[in-house]
């Protein structure tokens, strides 16, 4: 392609957590201003939003929410849009602001993300992610969504001998990341009897497998090339965009251990940015449960397919080994607001390539890894600096 | 939600499914277009019911106690497992009249016609397939 590199040129993100004195709507516009003050640009040089957000409507009842958020954070009249892509609509939105830059559309747009979750019980949040999946044919026979994951776990357990102590070892390495990360749900260290021991939610998924229920937003202002340049010092260029879908059901997949959407998402992000696995120093991945990054790891390729359980075992994902996974804690222990979760870890990717991250990792180019559902949909965003 | 159990009751109560007319791709749930040939060209092909064990989770955290219409007839801790049907297509389903003991991957299951679930003690009850050990 021909047009000019877009840039991430400000972050700006709420604490992620149970944060009961915030609304949705609040929690997009904290992080919207954060962002649009980061980045330097006056809030009259955006040009327009896009808003990753799951499920506000059954959350808590408030649907059209792109231009509430774009009007309570002053930037209407700009064009607003939500995206929904389950647990990927972070990412999706990133993507679909890094498009309408990259088309020369837009200088400058922001990319946000939005999930309140808890402002229902947590059976009501549990009945509310199953829409991420087939009503008639998964969530309404009581295929819960960690019994999706736990299905898939399973499956990989038999297949490639991967223990649940393995499984256990994501948890902690993400906890212990978490603990230097001032916007992190989960920071508390854990050991792994502590995952072991903690009740059973679907076998062999346990308490401590699973991310948090969170709330929180998160944001980035996206440029380009040319505003980028006048406008920062430390741009963050989006060098590789890439999205993939695949069946919503697990039972329609060939493969049960791997999500497809995730290899195709990643082999098509290292052909735009031009790099391969060896170019990569540092990984943001889906790990929504513990089982999501061993799986990523091995879709991604960045060990072959049923070793991703020895190789974080082997501590070799730890910060400061052979490629460190989630310094931010991931969406396991920093929270996994859903809509903001893919938006959060590009703010990650940005602070570890700016130098400014609470883990630092030295790295030159970061891959993100966002999935939706049980992986009927992966975007996957390389960026360097 | 009278309509939309409506809809589906044929694959709900005896496993219909689809198979494609130009290269025999089967299908569960019946899908309009063939999603390896591209071909619009499908019929319904109704699957016997027999299978294996492809994978299974015991669910014992379930969303009944808040669920306002529909609640599962049965509470968790329950079994769910994906089946291999014998003609190649995979169903995601209840276990029944089984214990978390008894569950092993390659196990051989049949379908059975059970209650899914009902909306209240006045309401519809919504029957399907549930699969018990063969």
């Amino acid at each position: 392609m021909l047009m000019g590199r877009v840039a991430i040129i400000g972050a700006g993100m709420t604490k992620f957590g149970q944060l009961w004195n915030q609304g949705l709507v609040e929690l997009a516009v904290e992080a919207n201003m954060k962002a649009i003050e980061d980045s330097g640009l006056d809030r009259k040089q955006i040009e327009a939003l896009y808003i990753g957000n799951m499920s506000s409507g059954l959350f808590t009842r408030q649907e059209h929410i792109s231009s509430l958020i774009a009007d309570s954070s002053g930037l209407a009249p700009i064009p607003s849009t939500r995206v929904e892509a389950a647990c990927a609509s972070g990412a999706v939105s990133l993507r679909q602001a890094y498009l309408a830059v990259k088309s020369g559309m837009y200088d400058a747009v922001i990319a946000a993300g939005v999930e309140k979750m808890t402002d229902v019980t947590s059976t009501m949040s549990t009945r509310i992610l199953s829409t991420a999946s087939s009503q008639d044919y998964e969530a309404s026979i009581g295929a819960t969504f960690p019994g999706l994951y736990a299905m898939i776990a399973r499956m990989h357990m038999h297949r490639f001998s991967t223990s649940e102590e393995q499984l256990a070892m994501v948890a902690v390495k993400n906890h212990r990341n978490a603990l230097n990360n001032p916007y992190a749900h989960l920071r508390k260290s854990i050991k792994v009897d502590d995952v072991m021991n903690s009740a059973k939610v679907a076998d062999p998924i346990k308490l401590l497998d699973c991310a948090p229920i969170s709330d929180g937003a998160a944001a980035v202002v996206i440029a380009s090339e040319e505003l980028a340049r006048k406008a920062c010092d430390t741009p963050v260029w989006i060098e590789a965009s890439a999205q993939a879908s695949d069946s919503i059901s697990l039972h329609n997949r060939e493969d049960l251990v791997s999500l497809k959407a995730s290899a195709v998402a990643g082999r098509e992000a290292f052909r735009q940015a031009r790099s391969s696995i060896r170019d990569i120093d540092c990984l943001e991945l889906h790990d929504c449960f513990t089982i999501a990054e061993v799986l990523a790891l091995e879709d991604l390729g960045f060990v072959e397919k049923g070793k991703g359980g020895k190789l974080v075992e082997e501590g070799l994902t730890e910060i400061g080994a052979k490629i460190p996974v989630n310094p931010s804690g991931g969406l396991k222990a920093k929270g996994h607001p859903i809509g903001a979760s893919g938006i959060a870890q590009a703010i990650e990717a940005t602070m570890q390539l700016r130098g400014d991250a609470f883990n630092n990792t030295n790295s030159q180019r970061i891959l993100t890894h966002n999935v939706g559902g049980s992986g009927a949909t992966a975007v996957v965003h390389i960026f360097g600096r | 939600m009278p309509a939309n159990i409506w809809r589906r009751m044929p694959s709900f109560y005896s496993l219909a499914g689809s198979e494609c007319m130009k290269c025999s791709s089967l299908y569960f749930p019946a899908s309009k277009v063939c999603k390896k040939c591209g071909s619009q060209e499908i019929s319904e092909r109704v699957f016997e019911g027999a299978g294996e064990v492809v994978t299974y989770t015991v669910v014992r955290q379930g969303f009944n106690d808040d669920s306002e219409n529909e609640k599962l007839v049965c509470n968790s801790p329950y079994i769910i497992s994906i089946v291999k049907l014998m003609e190649g297509p995979m169903v995601t389903a209840q276990m029944a009249d089984c214990e978390p003991e008894e569950m092993k991957i390659g196990a051989r299951v049949k379908a059975v016609f059970r209650k899914i679930s009902e909306e209240g003690e006045e309401g519809l009850i919504r029957y399907g397939y549930k699969f018990v050990l063969a």
